[in-house]
């Protein structure tokens, strides 16, 4: 039988015993743990103690230390009690209630120094490579302006925060928090205190629950299911580690090879997240476009001129912004971003000459919505440039133009005639 | 190094012969006639602090078990612990 696992934290995990002892009294014994589920071995009822036992004697970047642990195992298994299932954590011992063997901890000092030090070569450490991880990811993403919406590598940095606050809350505010509180029972000889079966369950729901409102739930309602795609960070963070550990156990090397093995592990796996998250494979399933080939168009203007030019496409964001297309000619460029809602169309015009890419002296001068036949509209004058920005609906044009000196009117009738340039091979 | 607990004496003291974790558990339960119990945990976190501590050394493993002796300094250490002993017995002596 498998069931979710549950009290597997350092500050609650001696309720396991109780449990199991439970189970076994119900004909199931304990067989497999992990941290996702139990797995249990269907039996005859049998009055079983258990003792669950905190064995990590190495740190992440160790090859795992088998003497160590074949030699407790045998004095544990000496003094009556037998191993029923272990993981890199923990180890589960049980003998039979009516066989009267010492119990494996006998000194509560020395137990709570050794959760102490399993805290900080486990769960400490493994929170300080999310944090690393995290850290590298972000830098990966643009910062809050409008080309940073326009990427999808922005959703990662969207979900980081909330990724930071959980890991410091759960992986050391919680468990400093607890050891903190044992440790002054443990000087005024007063015994360790483990959070309550009903406590350990309390912040298993909160956290879950808080995962689910800072996270999914926000993301999941403005934008859609397509924001699923933040998860792949993560994703790939528990695939890293995954894949280190096991190279890790391969073969015992010094802990600073490791170390570079573990840097190098998350190079490759950014280089392979933002591939992935740009690739049409990504766009196409989390909601995006496949993009296409850059399309060159000769058409005939009204005053019968020629106009050449390309249509072009360009990795967007999958979420905001599904759609960004761009004409290019030798007069003229224009960006058109398709937003997902009024809001993020909002955002992206207001940011337009605010962000960087602007030299500092530029000047914003805002336009007649009527004469512009928009929602909103603005000219941009940098240096050597001139911008027009126009927002209709969730619809914005960023219009650069190469002739500095072109007369407004003039200017009026070509952007009306690029924009429906924009319709019109859609409809192609 | 703080001062020793029983249950540190006791190995120790045990180890000035070749011994693994079992034995010496054994040895304390005769030796103090089940006053002083270790259980494996607590013998197996003692016995790695005392080897990174130099104060005892694995001379040899027979069937996955470690088989450890005292060093000098963990002599040294004892030899200390158990003259402050001596002291405190003669002490008490002098007015019990």
């Amino acid at each position: 039988m498998i069931v979710p696992s549950k009290h597997m934290s350092l500050s609650s995990y001696k309720n396991l015993e109780l449990y199991f002892s439970e189970m076994s009294r119900k004909g199931y014994l304990i067989k497999k743990i992990n941290p996702v589920y139990f797995t249990f071995e269907e039996v005859d009822s049998v009055d079983l103690d258990f003792s669950v036992v905190l064995f990590n004697e190495t740190t992440e970047f160790d090859f795992p230390d088998k003497e160590n642990e074949t030699d407790f195992v045998s004095m544990a298994e000496s003094s009556g009690w037998k191993k029923n299932a272990s993981n890199k954590l923990m180890m589960i011992f049980s003998k039979p209630t009516s066989l009267d063997a010492i119990s494996i901890n006998t000194d509560d000092e020395i137990l709570f120094k050794n959760i102490k030090k399993t805290y900080l070569k486990s769960e400490f450490i493994t929170g300080l490579m999310f944090l690393i991880f995290m850290f590298l990811i972000s830098g990966l993403g643009t910062n809050f302006n409008y080309i940073g919406i326009t990427n999808n590598t922005f959703l990662m940095v969207l979900a980081i925060p909330v990724m930071y606050f959980v890991i410091v809350f759960r992986n050391i505010i919680l468990r400093m928090t607890w050891i903190l509180i044992n440790q002054n029972r443990i000087k005024n000889d007063k015994q360790i205190k483990f959070f309550s079966r009903r406590v350990s369950d309390f912040f298993s729901i909160c956290s879950n629950l808080f995962l689910l409102t800072m996270i999914i739930f926000p993301i999941l309602s403005i934008v859609g299911v397509g924001s699923l795609i933040t998860m792949i960070p993560l994703v790939t963070t528990f695939l890293i580690l995954f894949i280190f550990r096991k190279i890790v156990k391969l073969k015992k090397r010094p802990r600073w090879v490791n170390f570079l093995i573990y840097l190098g592990l998350i190079y490759l796996s950014l280089m392979l997240t933002t591939q992935f998250m740009l690739s049409p494979f990504a766009l196409k399933h989390f909601g995006g476009d496949v993009l296409p080939e850059p399309e060159p168009v000769t058409i005939i203007l009204s005053n019968g001129d020629s106009l050449d030019y390309v249509y072009d496409y360009k990795h967007s964001s999958s979420l905001l912004v599904p759609v960004t297309s761009s004409i290019n000619s030798k007069d003229i460029r224009i960006e058109k971003y398709s937003a997902l809602n009024q809001r993020i169309a909002d955002f992206i015009f207001d940011d337009i000459g605010v962000y960087r890419d602007y030299n500092n002296e530029n000047i914003i001068n805002e336009l007649s919505k009527i004469d512009w036949n928009s929602d909103r509209a603005k000219k941009i004058i940098a240096k050597d440039s001139i911008t027009i920005v126009l927002q209709r609906s969730k619809i914005i044009y960023q219009i650069y133009i190469k002739d500095k000196n072109i007369m407004v009117e003039q200017l009026q009738l070509i952007i009306d005639e690029y924009i429906e340039l924009f319709k019109t091979t859609s409809e192609n | 190094m703080q001062t020793l607990t029983e249950s540190m004496f006791y190995i120790l003291l045990l180890l000035h012969k070749e011994k693994h974790g079992y034995q010496i558990m054994k040895e304390i339960d005769m030796m103090t006639e089940g006053r002083v119990k270790i259980g494996p945990g607590t013998m197996y976190s003692l016995l790695s602090r005392f080897e990174k501590e130099n104060l005892i050394i694995k001379v040899s493993s027979e069937d996955g078990k470690k088989v450890y002796l005292v060093t000098e300094l963990g002599k040294e250490i004892i030899n200390v612990d158990f003259r402050r002993l001596k002291s405190m017995v003669k002490d008490a002596e002098g007015i019990l």
